[in-house]
């Protein structure tokens, strides 16, 4: 009865994991054939001709576009958000400030993104800044930012009161106090919150396909989806363009993972 | 007292883009949806509630109300349940962990954009892996994205692949916290694996599943770049929704005033999820 027992939960497990790899699988197996033998299930004939042309279509200038505009995101919200969330939970607020803003991270966070998107579109397009990657990064902070205060306010909590009491005693101010002894302690935890946030605007389509027109902006999102709709006759570079800009992704993933749960409990 | 205007400072920036981000945008979804507003013609005069009216007299506003609905009441219950027996799977005194559990999560690895050009590739009609094994069944092939029947339904099934990890994350982690000893004692009283799931798991995973299901009915809720990059609505508006409306309305029909008003209309739609998840947020 146990052994039956065992073989149904290895049995059951087997095609969840068929089921989660087959699409992934499938993307490279596509990835690797050329022309004719997409028509193929399994074909013997292996060529990297998609990944070749996917570069000499520029591809690399994509890449670059989404690195700037996840940098430039996490940058804002870090600077913006260190500060704050240092003052939220260790100096002393009113506490209405800290309930509102609290309440109000938590709201955003429920709130559709194309709710907000509109007003502000029409604001860049009057300010003549739509298609513009600093303006995207701008727009971003409607996720990141939040995120980014939630998040770091948790990890300054964690650090014990006595370090702040004793530089304190030394006559050091909450200034100080911030720059010198508690962004040093909590940096794992604005390097993780920094790799969410920047997880976050590298996986982002909405916004970036609302506010940018050009091609010279294009992200790597907005590249891969003018190949979905271009009917067929790029899937092999669509495929390849997925798994590349994928992989510097599962390497961030990788190294937050131990923070997943948590990272999207506070996301969302 | 010096302290306390430094604490002030130091939130202020944070607070200002905030506000500008987030309240500055509602007020004008608000103002711009009691105008009759065009960017392209430029026409901008008031037009009090007319916007609303039209929008509740327009067939397929409601139609992307419907469709939104069904979608995330399916999406989130199938991607609950399904994460929950995963995680109860995995739970089990079984053979490498370590490696079944980082392959489970690879679907969420990847962003919405390369999750859809995968999906276009397996559920493609004549080059897709699904159906090569239809055939191979000695099936007939489905149109899964072109018919009415099946697009929505193909949606949640690509959206509960990308998902599902997430909600097995979240109940592993439940039931990782409940202590051994319940369970320990269930065996000792004889309860059969039946009463234990329903006695001692289900109750302790309680607050993970309201988490799961506000989590996920939240998110499925926006449902716009699977259906705007796979079906764009399609066919025959079968998985128009909401957000995709507004998108259209507002920004390829240009009529500022009406997608406003959608855009407050599902805003308020969505507030009584928000209520919940924030009152649970600050409970914890």
């Amino acid at each position: 009865m146990r052994i039956l027992e065992k073989t149904l939960i290895y049995i059951a497990l087997g095609i969840i994991i068929a089921w989660s790899l087959m699409p992934i699988y499938w993307t490279i197996n596509v990835s690797l054939k050329t022309g004719l033998e997409v028509y193929e299930v399994f074909s013997t004939r292996f060529s990297i001709e998609n990944y070749v042309r996917l570069f000499r279509e520029d591809f690399q200038r994509y890449l670059i576009s989404t690195i700037y505009l996840a940098s430039l995101t996490t940058i804002i919200s870090l600077a913006l958000a260190i500060p704050a969330s240092y003052s939220l939970s260790k100096l002393p607020l009113s506490d209405k400030l800290r309930r509102g803003f609290l309440v109000w991270t938590l709201f955003s966070r429920t709130m559709p993104p194309i709710v907000l998107i509109i007003p502000l579109y029409v604001m860049f397009s009057q300010l003549r800044i739509s298609d513009n990657l600093t303006a995207v990064a701008i727009a971003y902070q409607v996720y990141t930012l939040p995120f980014s205060i939630w998040m770091l306010m948790g990890f300054y909590r964690e650090t014990p009161r006595e370090v702040e009491e004793a530089a304190m005693v030394d006559g050091a101010g909450p200034l100080a106090i911030m720059t010198r002894i508690l962004v040093p302690m909590i940096m794992p935890g604005i390097v993780v919150t920094a790799i969410f946030s920047i997880l976050m605007s590298w996986n982002e389509f909405l916004y970036a396909v609302i506010l940018l027109q050009s091609l010279k902006n294009y992200t790597v999102s907005l590249i891969i989806a003018s190949y979905i709709s271009e009917w067929g006759v790029k899937w092999g570079e669509m495929a390849a363009a997925g798994i590349v800009s994928s992989l510097p992704m599962l390497l961030f993933t990788a190294y937050v993972q131990k923070y997943m749960v948590l990272g999207f409990m506070r996301r969302d | 007292m010096k302290t306390g205007s430094i604490s002030y400072i130091l939130v202020l920036p944070s607070l200002a883009l905030m506000l500008f981000t987030t309240v500055y945008p509602i007020i004008g979804v608000l103002y711009y949806s009691l105008y009759s507003y065009n960017i392209v013609t430029g026409e901008f005069r008031f037009s009090g509630l007319n916007e609303y009216i039209e929008l509740l007299r327009d067939p397929l506003f409601l139609t992307s109300i419907r469709n939104t609905v069904m979608f995330s009441i399916a999406a989130t219950v199938l991607q609950t349940i399904l994460g929950l027996i995963i995680a109860v799977l995995v739970n089990q005194r079984i053979r490498g962990k370590r490696y079944i559990i980082p392959i489970l999560v690879l679907p969420n690895m990847f962003s919405v954009v390369v999750v859809s050009s995968m999906w276009k590739l397996m559920l493609d009609y004549e080059t897709g892996l699904i159906n090569h094994i239809l055939k191979s069944l000695g099936f007939q092939p489905l149109p899964w994205l072109t018919s009415m029947d099946l697009a929505l339904f193909s949606i949640v099934l690509i959206d509960t692949w990308q998902w599902t990890p997430i909600c097995f994350l979240i109940f592993y982690a439940g039931l990782q916290s409940i202590p051994r000893e319940l369970y320990e004692a269930a065996i000792v009283d004889g309860a059969s694996s039946v009463r234990t799931f329903t006695s001692i798991t289900l109750p302790m995973l309680k607050p993970y599943i309201a988490l799961v299901l506000l989590l996920r009915s939240i998110d499925t809720f926006r449902l716009f770049d699977k259906v705007y990059l796979l079906t764009g609505g399609g066919p025959a508006n079968s998985t128009e929704t909401i957000s995709l409306y507004i998108f259209k309305t507002g920004l390829v029909f240009w009529d500022i005033g009406k997608a406003s008003a959608a855009s407050f209309i599902m805003l308020i739609l969505i507030l009584a999820i928000s209520a919940l998840y924030i009152r649970r947020s600050i409970l914890s």
